[in-house]
């Protein structure tokens, strides 16, 4: 055990001094998962700004009523209107510095109170898709409402109300409030923040290869004839192969760690139960070194090795939604991900994260747990092999 | 020029004995462009809903018909609210709708009613959730006529619903009518957003691994032994910068071409397409350069290269469209060359454009081309 811990003591000061390993364990997920966050976080209402040409082509009363609905105080902070003179003028815009532009065309109130179909007409910019979304979904809501009180009115005239009060009509129905109304409410017992899929989903990534690099001594060891010095010496493979399995884990387990520390206090990722966070640590670690363990055993020579474990922890983080969501996948990659340790691992954390209790974790862990055992259970034999044929 | 062209070759032969190097030169982008192309949506998959419907009565039973109608949706049923959470949480739906129990009593009574609408704001996208607001409002909307009915012409509530169905299906109506400044989508769709992204990232990735061979020309002594036979300096340095040009090229080639042929794409106008690609390729060669002679060992090369190139790849929009980061993000995404380029690809796949309108991306590529290239070379030369 002692022989164990001193190998394991040298591989981590070999890693460290390389500084490698600080750059994939901690420096590069950080990095990504803040680029992630800056760039999909910041998209919530409270930060939102816009501005919108408007063209009234119509000023009637509907439209009015269109443009009254910027005034309210929750709109007024987030949006900006620029009246303009013509449809061409606001569809210009678009194309260069506004979001979007809303046209109301000539004759829009009378069609409306005719009964007749109406539509306006939202422009968006290619550059602002979400400027131009919220846009759309103004306009929807105004529709919404609109139509509603026409369909109203029309159906009480037709059904014998006096058409000599359609004015007292149109605004009794105007004022009416919606039946039934749309509440959005998040999927976990809070809401999911993109920190807090993509701060695991990065360190997942980056986990298979920072460990890769424990496995991938080995070889380097056999290279340089050290392996071959070791095994002259009384020392056992196990010592041998022990030492190098510690500094792996401690390797992948700080790398964790410090993620999940410095996230939190960064990025506001929220993580969850600190215990079922560990376990799920620990259980992923041991996961991700079996499986690459298992590859870097398959390859002859360091570089082969790396080519290899690059490959396969890019193509088990892509299937299992380490880069992007997967939920508008077909079926079948769908299933796919649950045949990764990703796709495992990503699901335990974004329970935890959206306030899951720690029993949900337990198929996780499980799951990963048959991953290392079976994945770990090959790689020790083979790695095994690679010590004794000194 | 024969030493110039040997000198590459062999780099080229080194790089490809490796079965890896030609897993993520030529296999790598294929297999991500199409699950990501999958992933969103390249095959024009259905949406997934889920549905929790606990005695809602007649007009719930409606609301689930109407979702169930929309040709883009397919509509799970859940028994409870709890595990329809669970399956949006765990990705299996992309949305879910709760309809309370109730729910028929008290839309007919004129009673307020809430529907959830169950998301996850990393997964679900926007137009789930219109199309889920557009089916509860009709429904709203259908209420409320017949209770408007109801009180004005004072007719029973059942004739108050038959005559505002009537009405509903008889014309009249509001709509949106949304278009782009440009065409009709904001931005090329499925696989034609994600081989241009992908021929970008890749081809900055590959070069920046590919770089471990200038270290282990270095640390094997391999340029050392060309110096001292009768080969000038000159001719080493434009050797090993080929070899990186040519990868490069033949990466981008590859992508074009496969997205052509396997995915559908249509670059739009080749001239300029190739012209990116080319500048593209001149930029990765540099970039490769650089890091080959930062790095110490062919560790650090591949403890970099894939960061680097994935994260200025996120800012530059080959991850995602650029267009929907905060504006400050988008400028700051810039500074690398992947923004350049994707924005040139847009141009040209989306809109159109050709080699005028792409001018701008291909000057600003050349730019760091010319600060990237001679930097590379230099310090490249200073190892010799």
């Amino acid at each position: 055990m002692r022989i164990a811990l001193v190998i394991a003591a040298k591989d981590l000061r070999q890693r460290l001094r390389d500084r490698s390993a600080l750059v994939v364990g901690v420096a590069a997920p950080l990095m990504l998962a803040l680029i992630i966050s800056a760039a999909l976080g910041g998209t919530g209402f409270n930060s939102f700004h816009a501005t919108y040409a408007l063209y009234d082509g119509d000023h009637g009363p509907v439209a009015r009523s269109f443009t009254a609905i910027f005034r309210t105080p929750q709109l007024r902070r987030a949006v900006r209107i620029r009246t303009v003179r013509s449809a061409a003028e606001a569809a210009s815009l678009t194309k260069h510095d506004l979001a979007a532009a809303f046209v109301i065309p000539p004759g829009f109130s009378g069609s409306v109170t005719a009964g007749d179909p109406a539509a306006i007409r939202v422009i968006r910019s290619r550059a602002d898709l979400i400027g131009g979304q919220v846009a759309v979904d103004i306009a929807g809501a105004f529709a919404a409402r609109v139509e509603g009180s026409q369909l109203a009115v029309r159906s009480a005239l037709a059904a014998g109300a006096p058409a000599s009060h359609a004015d007292a009509l149109v605004a009794r129905a105007t004022s009416a409030p919606p039946v039934v109304t749309l509440a959005d409410t998040a999927a976990g017992g809070r809401q999911l923040q993109p920190a807090s899929y993509f701060g695991p989903a990065m360190a997942i990534f980056f986990l298979f290869f920072t460990v890769g690099l424990g496995a991938r001594s080995l070889l380097a060891e056999r290279r340089q004839a050290t392996l071959a010095r070791l095994q002259a010496a009384p020392i056992s493979a196990r010592a041998v192969l022990g030492g190098k399995a510690i500094a792996s884990f401690v390797l992948g387990f700080t790398s964790m760690l410090v993620l999940v520390v410095v996230s939190s206090a960064l990025l506001g990722a929220r993580w969850g139960h600190p215990l079922a966070v560990l376990l799920l640590i620990v259980a992923a670690v041991l996961a991700a070194m079996g499986i690459t363990t298992l590859v870097v055993t398959a390859a002859k020579t360091e570089e082969q090795a790396g080519g290899y474990s690059s490959a396969v922890g890019v193509v088990l983080a892509l299937l299992g939604g380490n880069f992007i969501p997967i939920s508008s996948a077909p079926a079948v990659l769908r299933r796919l991900t649950l045949l990764t340790p990703n796709g495992w691992a990503l699901r335990g954390f974004t329970d935890l994260g959206t306030g899951a209790r720690a029993s949900a974790i337990v198929p996780s862990i499980v799951a990963l747990a048959v991953f290392a055992a079976v994945t770990g259970g090959v790689s020790v034999a083979r790695a095994n092999r690679v010590v004794r044929a000194q | 020029m024969n030493r110039v062209l040997a000198i590459a070759g062999t780099d080229l032969k080194r790089l490809f004995r490796d079965r890896s190097a030609l897993f993520f030169v030529l296999v790598l982008p294929v297999l991500i462009t199409l699950i990501i192309g999958l992933a969103t949506g390249g095959l024009g998959t259905k949406v997934r809903l889920g549905v929790v419907d606990r005695g809602s009565g007649a007009l719930g039973a409606e609301l689930r018909q109407t979702l169930a109608h929309s040709p883009r949706m397919r509509l799970t049923h859940y028994g409870s609210p709890s595990a329809l959470r669970t399956a949006v949480r765990h990705q299996e739906l992309e949305g879910g709708v709760i309809i309370p129990a109730g729910y028929d009593g008290d839309v007919r009574a004129g009673r307020h009613v809430t529907v959830l609408f169950v998301t996850n704001p990393t997964t679900t996208p926007a137009a789930v959730r219109s199309a889920v607001a557009a089916a509860v409002n009709r429904q709203s909307e259908l209420a409320g006529a017949a209770g408007f009915t109801v009180r004005e012409a004072s007719v029973t509530l059942d004739r108050g619903y038959v005559v505002a169905r009537e009405q509903a299906a008889s014309g009249g109506g509001v709509r949106v009518e949304s278009r782009t400044s440009f065409g009709t989508a904001p931005l090329p769709q499925g696989f034609s957003y994600t081989a241009p992204s992908n021929l970008i990232l890749f081809m900055f990735i590959t070069s920046l691994a590919a770089s471990a061979v200038i270290v282990n020309n270095r640390r094997l002594g391999v340029t050392r032994r060309m110096l001292a036979s009768p080969t000038s300096a000159t001719q080493v340095l434009l050797g090993q910068g080929l070899g990186r040009f040519a990868t490069a090229l033949f990466q981008g080639t590859f992508i074009l071409l496969l997205g052509r042929v396997v995915f559908g794409v249509n670059w739009g106008d080749k001239l300029s397409a190739a012209s990116i690609v080319l500048v593209f390729a001149v930029v990765s060669t540099g970039a490769a350069l650089v890091v080959g002679t930062l790095a110490r060992t062919e560790e650090q090369t591949s403890a970099l290269g894939p960061p680097i190139g994935i994260g200025l790849g996120m800012l530059g929009g080959c991850m995602w469209p650029i267009s929907i980061v905060p504006p400050a993000l988008r400028v700051l995404g810039h500074i690398g060359p992947q923004a350049w380029a994707m924005d040139g690809f847009i141009t040209i796949i989306g809109r159109g454009g050709h080699v005028g309108d792409v001018a701008p991306n291909l000057i600003a590529l050349a730019g760091f081309a010319v600060v990237l290239v001679p930097l590379g070379a230099w310090r490249l030369r200073r190892t010799y």
